[in-house]
């Protein structure tokens, strides 16, 4: 993060390289005015999509966009303000999960059932396959290309039990440090461990059963 | 000294393997984690069928996690969660109005 040069040129005088502009009201898109048409509906998919909680997501992005008009200054304008604005909205939720983690009852087996449902059921007591699988990830190029199977990866990871679907997201999505996410959600290194291999395993059954064409082969 | 034998040349059991290598991703695997890793490995079809999925998995979520990022190019509309309620989008409307004046009335902007 470099700091713009104080004598810089004001924000409406730079060259418009890109389309980074209100396309309705012509306006540079650093106008804070026109966030709320331009970014509102995004910013709030977006808290939405991690905490579940619409009154709370609302709350976030009023947040951010009031945070972000005090700190004007700091966007760098080779972002796009968008980018820029989740940025902020990503911390205000981080925030958020590290004041609420003594309340949200961080117990490791928490009552979602997961272990009887998904990790216990794939072994058998001596912790052998239960089961075979098939070999359905074998052309991996190929497979990221399928938009279908990423919208199906997309369901699965809405599915995974709440804790482990937060933890997965801070590593993978958010790629916070392992410290940091231990940290935030105020667990141990070992429950995220715990946690991350839940969200793993239980991704990979989910998408094994949601992807049809796994079947065909 | 015949415990840590054991630990080498005994194969782990699938579900360890599968935690291990969960922890791999995350972590390094000590010397002798990774060697019995390794050894359960090449013995094990499934777990290597397992892994090559776990690690698709992985790389999905990193092509996923691009493209929420790459949002602002191609604008998706109706996606889940819905739209910002009339009664927030009035709330903060008017607070980044009050914001806004605050901050022009600031002699120093």
């Amino acid at each position: 993060m470099t700091a713009r040069p104080g004598n810089g040129p004001p924000f409406a005088q730079r060259p418009m390289t890109t389309k980074r502009e209100n396309s309705k009201t012509g306006v540079a898109a650093e106008d804070p005015a026109g966030w709320l048409d331009d970014h509102g509906a995004i910013l709030f998919q977006f808290a939405f999509g991690r905490l579940k909680n619409r009154e709370l997501a609302e709350d976030l992005v009023q947040e951010t966009m009031l945070s972000a008009v005090r700190s004007l200054s700091s966007f760098r304008a080779d972002s796009s303000i968008r980018t820029w604005l989740i940025g902020i909205l990503k911390n205000k939720i981080i925030d958020h999960l590290r004041q609420t983690r003594r309340a949200a009852a961080l117990g490791i087996a928490d009552a979602d059932g997961f272990e009887e449902t998904v990790l216990q059921r794939d072994f058998n007591r001596y912790g052998i396959w239960n089961r075979f699988l098939s070999n359905w990830a074998a052309n991996p190029e190929e497979l990221l290309e399928h938009d279908q199977l990423l919208a199906i990866f997309k369901e699965c990871l809405e599915g995974l039990p709440e804790k482990a679907r937060q933890a997965y997201l801070l590593k993978n999505f958010d790629a916070q440090e392992s410290d940091e996410i231990c940290n935030i959600l105020g667990i141990t290194t070992s429950h995220l461990w715990v946690l991350l291999h839940r969200a793993r395993h239980g991704l990979r059954d989910c998408i094994e059963k949601r992807w049809s064409p796994i079947e065909d082969e | 000294m015949t415990s840590k034998l054991h630990t080498f040349l005994s194969a782990l059991s699938c579900e360890q393997y599968t935690r291990l290598l969960s922890r791999s991703l995350d972590s390094k695997l000590s010397f002798s984690e990774r060697l019995s890793f390794y050894t359960h490995h090449i013995l094990c079809v499934v777990c290597r069928r397992y892994r090559r999925q776990i690690l698709l998995i992985e790389r999905m979520a990193q092509k996923v996690a691009g493209a929420d990022y790459a949002k602002d190019k191609q604008e998706r509309a109706g996606s889940a969660g819905g739209e910002l309620s009339a009664e927030a989008r009035e709330r903060i409307e008017s607070e980044l109005s009050r914001e806004l004046a605050t901050r022009c009335n600031k002699p120093n902007g």
